[in-house]
């Protein structure tokens, strides 16, 4: 045993710092969370223990399924629409010309400043009633249209403004579409596939673990949509795009509700995760490894 | 389950996690009875005999103080500070401040921590909040040394101010919902200047000829946009949204008296009278404010906005001239409030006090955080500042007047809720104005969630 730890003390070590770190910074916090999960406490006064009534009001309350419902619906349309952006704003850079790089760049740019204020005031003016693409169309002889002050638009404008954050899912797919060996096009072509064939029957399949990497951080990163939400809309018009971040982050600092918020995280960690290891679970039907046969069997 | 490696880190790492929230359930318990004794600010009667009616001059003293605003207000209660630090030379002013997104939390975790500054500017909409905390200072133990709140004590009888029994905060300023409307707008249409006079169905009449004579131009942007306008328009019909004095605290709609107003509305957006949302008001560059509920203390941003000459008005006081004639009284601004447990009571009063009352201090913030709440300042302003003319002046002159010609000057409840009520109010409100439910479906559900939100908040 002795013998072991003195092996092992280096390492221990080295990933000391780290670990300190983690622990200070994240699960000591994290379990304070949990703790206070399931009191009432406003900031101002010591945390009160309720046991399960923050879990019983969670589920009584509208709001909570309501705000659950419109972030399921923004995910399952902007995780889609972000990928299919990415995918093919990567295959057009996957070329080689003069000046790619440039070009790469420029498409990833927006991923630096995805989740500013600034960003998002600007969409704010651009799809107002008065703004830029208003002005286009009614400039071309159309009427405007409400993008944000209107409940039946505003969460499709911003499921549409987030597909403009390309940038790392772009990157991640082009990295994936430079591992495709390119004889395995020229075979094809050889055989007489059609561009579209090469893309069903050899890109798509061998992106497949890319995909599945950038559908799961983009499922994780679609459940906390917040900064849009916020600044943009507030919630609005008439709670249509009041998301569940949104949502925790008005019971923790507009309404003082710490120890319900903290039970709203917890129950979006679990949330995520559950989703996290469903896509992982269904993996094995759908994501094809160069090594081994479709389906996963050798 | 340890000697099976696969196992042991994630099950490691869990028991950290469940080690910490047991251990903040110990802690808690631990560090809840420590804060409930008794308030270090409570003086008792003997210290309160023991100071001194004027202040001496004491060993080096540093206040810090925050506030939010824009760059001239900051401007000018630091030039306010830099004149109290020269009248009490002991004591040195360390100012903070910010914009207002984020101040109420940044301060709200200050105060939770023990780390907020001596003299803090905060919202009336959490005074109750901050009240139930019990770390604000009670003014009413202090008042030697806040000789102006003898003067206005009967003005902060309200839930804005006050905590039960204790008076928790000062004004930094006074403001009321008024009208302000471009002069030239209404000359263009020929339409007579509203008044002080005007019931809202006048008024209305008046946005509808605005309208019908200038097609691209709103008669007002939305009376209901006003979070107060509503209560009042209802209380002058009879009917009161909530009612504090129940148990719990109970939200009515009213419904026969909300449906005659909702109608008169209804008709104002069919004429294009007033805008439903507000995406269609065509901003409010010049010629397009016609006319417009603002509160006072933002009179002079409303002046930054348009080079046309702007007209005041008191708010309607009766609907449609029946009954009595009802009108809110001026509300904070904003409050300075003073943290319980600072070291520094007496100069933090004595800064609260004099930046209410000083007339340098008066002449150099003018109207940068609401209109003077003592009136003798108010007058000061008004007369010898402003000298009783230009767009200043006449603000000063509508508040004033907002105080004066009505029956009874009345304010919402603010039961413990009420924040939350509101918001609810407000949710059920949006479906309506985006034709997602009537009328009935809009009071309906105003009711309910207005009434679960103030029986949670009461129990």
């Amino acid at each position: 045993m002795g013998k072991t730890w003195k092996r092992h003390l280096e390492g221990y070590l080295f990933i000391g710092p780290w670990f300190i770190g983690f622990l200070v910074f994240m699960l000591i916090p994290a379990g304070w969370s949990l703790y206070l999960a399931f009191t009432d406490f406003s900031f101002l006064k010591p945390p009160v223990w309720t046991g399960t009534e923050n879990v019983r009001k969670m589920l009584d309350s509208d709001v909570f399924w309501k705000s659950l419902r419109i972030t399921s619906v923004y995910a399952l349309l902007s995780v889609p629409l972000h990928l299919g952006t990415a995918l093919l704003a990567a295959m057009a850079l996957n070329v080689k010309i003069k000046g790619i790089g440039f070009y790469r760049t420029v498409f990833y740019m927006p991923a630096f400043v995805s989740s500013s204020i600034g960003v998002a005031i600007m969409w704010k003016m651009i799809f107002s009633d008065s703004g830029v693409v208003n002005a286009v169309l009614t400039g071309i002889g159309l009427d405007r249209v409400k993008f944000f002050n209107s409940p039946d638009n505003a969460l499709y404008t911003l499921v549409g403004i987030n597909a403009w954050v390309l940038g790392t899912a772009m990157l991640i797919f082009l990295a994936g579409l430079q591992q495709i060996p390119r004889e395995l096009y020229e075979s094809a072509k050889v055989d007489g596939a059609g561009a579209v064939r090469r893309f069903r029957s050899i890109t798509l399949p061998l992106l497949t673990p890319v995909i599945l990497f950038n559908l799961i951080l983009g499922i994780i990163n679609a459940m906390q949509v917040f900064t849009n939400g916020f600044v943009i809309t507030r919630g609005g018009p008439a709670q249509s795009t009041y998301f569940y971040v949104l949502y925790l982050y008005e019971e923790a600092f507009k309404f003082f509700r710490m120890g319900y918020a903290s039970l709203l995280a917890w129950v979006l960690f679990l949330i995520v995760l559950l989703l996290t290891l469903l896509t992982l679970r269904s993996s094995s039907a759908w994501v094809f490894y160069e090594t081994e046969m479709k389906g996963g069997k050798r | 389950m340890f000697s099976n490696k696969r196992f042991a880190l994630p099950a490691v790492l869990a028991l950290f996690v469940l080690l910490s929230a047991v251990l903040g359930a110990c802690s808690s318990k631990s560090g809840g009875e420590a804060s409930s004794s008794p308030s270090p600010t409570a003086a008792s009667p003997s210290q309160q005999s023991q100071e001194p009616a004027s202040p001496e001059k004491k060993d080096p003293v540093t206040l810090e103080i925050s506030w939010w605003g824009g760059d001239t207000r900051h401007a000018a209660l630091q030039e306010a500070f830099k004149l109290f630090q020269q009248k009490y030379d002991w004591i040195t002013v360390k100012p903070t401040f910010s914009g207002f997104d984020g101040y109420a939390d940044k301060l709200t975790v200050q105060l939770s921590t023990d780390n907020a500054p001596d003299v803090f500017m905060f919202s009336r909409a959490l005074t109750q909040q901050f009240g139930q905390s019990d770390v604000l200072l009670n003014y009413y133990e202090h008042k030697e040394l806040i000789p102006a709140l003898a003067e206005l004590d009967p003005i902060m009888q309200s839930p804005y101010y006050k905590f039960g029994d204790k008076l928790i905060g000062m004004p930094s300023g006074i403001t009321s919902t008024v009208l302000v409307y471009n002069k030239k707008v209404f000359e263009e249409a020929q339409v007579p200047a509203p008044t002080d006079d005007e019931t809202w169905l006048s008024l209305g009449e008046k946005w509808s000829k605005v309208r019908q004579a200038n097609p691209k131009v709103f008669g007002d942007s939305g009376w209901f946009y006003m979070p107060d306008a509503y209560p009042l328009i209802m209380k002058q019909l009879g009917a009161e949204l909530i009612d504090g004095a129940s148990n719990p605290p109970k939200a009515s709609m009213h419904p026969d008296k909300a449906r005659t107003v909702w109608t008169w509305t209804e008709k104002l957006w069919e004429e294009n009278a007033i805008p439903r949302d507000s995406s269609d008001t065509i901003g409010f560059d010049a010629g397009n404010l016609a006319s417009s509920l603002s509160a006072a203390s933002v009179i002079p941003s409303t002046v930054a906005m348009t080079e046309d000459p702007l007209g005041f008005a008191t708010l309607p006081k009766t609907f449609d001239g029946n009954g009595p004639k009802i009108s809110m009284p001026p509300v904070p601004t904003s409050l300075w409030g003073i943290d319980a447990r600072t070291k520094h009571k007496e100069e933090a009063l004595l800064l609260v006090n004099f930046l209410l009352t000083d007339k340098d201090a008066i002449k150099t913030m003018k109207v940068e955080t609401g209109v003077p709440a003592v009136a003798e300042s108010l007058e000061y302003l008004s007369t010898e500042v402003f000298g009783g003319t230009g767009v200043e002046s006449e603000m000063l002159d509508v508040v004033k007047r907002s105080q004066q010609g009505s029956d009874e000057y009345w304010l919402p409840a603010q039961p413990l809720g009420a924040p939350d009520a509101n918001a609810a109010f407000q949710t059920a409100f949006e479906k309506y104005l985006f034709k997602q439910v009537d009328i009935d479906g809009f009071l309906a559900e105003a009711e309910k969630t207005m009434n679960e939100k103030l029986q949670e908040a009461a129990k």
